[in-house]
C-alpha cells in the first residue's frame, strides 16, 4: 500500500461510497434530504424573522426546497420497500407524513388562508421531518450492509 | 460487519435521555416559533410573557440534558455517540448566546443565528437517539 495523497484520497471516497451505499442508498438520500431541509430552514426562517414580503430569493429557497425534499422523502420510502426492512420502512413513511403534514399547512398558508396557527403546524412537522430524516441515516448506517 | 456493529449500542438511560431531548426540542420549537409570531418587544401582557417563559425554560431543561447526554456518553465511550453530544452541546451552546443577545439587542440577526443552532442540535439529538434504538 503506497502513502501518495491520491491514494489516501481513493480510500477515503471508497469507504464514503460503501457507507453511503448500504440499504439501496438509503444514507446517500438521508443525507442530501438533511441538506436540503437546511437550505429550506434557512430560507423559511429568513422570511419570518427578518419579516420580509413572500417573495425573492428566500422563498424560492423555501418553495424548491419543500419539493426536493418531498421527492427524496419518496425516494427514501421506496428503497426501503424493496430493501425489505420494517424498521426502515416505518421510520420512512413517518417521515413522508410530517413532510405531507408540513406541507398541507404551508400549501393552506400560502394559499391565502393567512392564519398564524398553520405556520406553527407548518414547524411542528419539520421538526419531525428532520428528527425521521436524521433516523432513516442512522439507520441504514447501522442496520444496512 | 453490519451485524457486529448494530451490536454495539448505548445503553437504554442514553435512548430515553436523548428521546426526553428530542421531545423538549419540539416544545422549544414550538414556543419559539409562537414566540416569534404572537409577541411583540416589549412585552406587556400575560399571554405573552407566558410564551416566552415556557421558551425560555424549555431552552434551560434542553441545555442541562445535553450536558447530561455529554456527561453519558464519556461513560459509554463510544466514539460516534460522544462527537455527536459534544457537537449538539456545543450547537445549543451557540443557539443559547445568539437568543441571549437577541434578547438584550433586538437585532434579528442574532434570532437567525438561534434558528440556525437550533437545527444543528435537532439532528445530533435525534441521531443520537436513532444510533440507541
Amino acid at each position: 500500500m503506497s502513502n501518495s495523497p491520491i491514494d489516501l484520497l481513493y480510500e477515503k471516497y471508497i469507504k464514503t461510497a460503501q457507507i453511503m451505499s448500504r440499504m439501496n442508498y438509503i444514507p446517500a438520500m438521508a443525507f442530501g434530504e438533511i441538506i436540503l431541509l437546511l437550505i429550506l430552514y434557512s430560507g423559511g426562517m429568513m422570511l419570518a424573522v427578518f419579516n420580509l414580503p413572500l417573495q425573492g430569493i428566500s422563498l424560492i429557497m423555501h418553495l424548491y426546497g419543500a419539493i426536493l425534499v418531498a421527492i427524496l422523502a419518496l425516494g427514501i420510502l421506496a428503497a426501503a420497500v424493496r430493501y425489505k426492512d420494517k424498521g426502515a420502512i416505518i421510520i420512512s413513511l413517518l417521515n413522508i407524513i410530517s413532510i405531507l403534514f408540513a406541507a398541507f399547512a404551508g400549501s393552506f398558508y400560502f394559499g391565502g388562508v393567512i392564519d398564524v396557527t398553520f405556520l406553527l403546524e407548518m414547524g411542528m412537522g419539520f421538526v419531525f421531518a428532520v428528527v425521521t430524516a436524521s433516523g432513516c441515516l442512522i439507520y441504514a448506517i447501522r442496520r444496512g450492509e | 460487519m453490519a451485524i457486529s456493529q448494530a451490536r454495539i449500542r448505548p445503553s437504554r438511560i442514553m435512548l430515553y435521555m436523548s428521546l426526553v431531548e428530542t421531545l423538549l426540542l419540539a416544545g422549544l420549537f414550538y414556543a419559539g416559533i409562537a414566540t416569534l409570531f404572537y409577541d411583540k418587544f416589549p412585552l406587556n401582557s400575560y399571554g405573552e410573557a407566558l410564551i416566552l417563559s415556557s421558551h425560555i425554560s424549555l431552552a434551560m431543561l434542553v441545555g442541562f440534558f445535553a450536558a447530561a447526554m455529554l456527561a453519558q456518553s464519556i461513560r459509554e465511550g463510544i466514539k460516534t455517540i460522544y462527537w455527536l453530544s459534544l457537537l449538539n452541546l456545543l450547537f445549543i451552546g451557540i443557539a443559547a448566546a445568539g437568543g441571549l443577545a437577541f434578547y438584550g439587542t433586538i437585532i434579528p440577526y442574532y434570532s437567525y443565528l438561534m434558528a440556525l443552532g437550533f437545527f444543528g442540535a435537532l439532528f445530533c439529538t435525534s441521531s443520537v437517539l436513532f444510533y440507541a434504538i
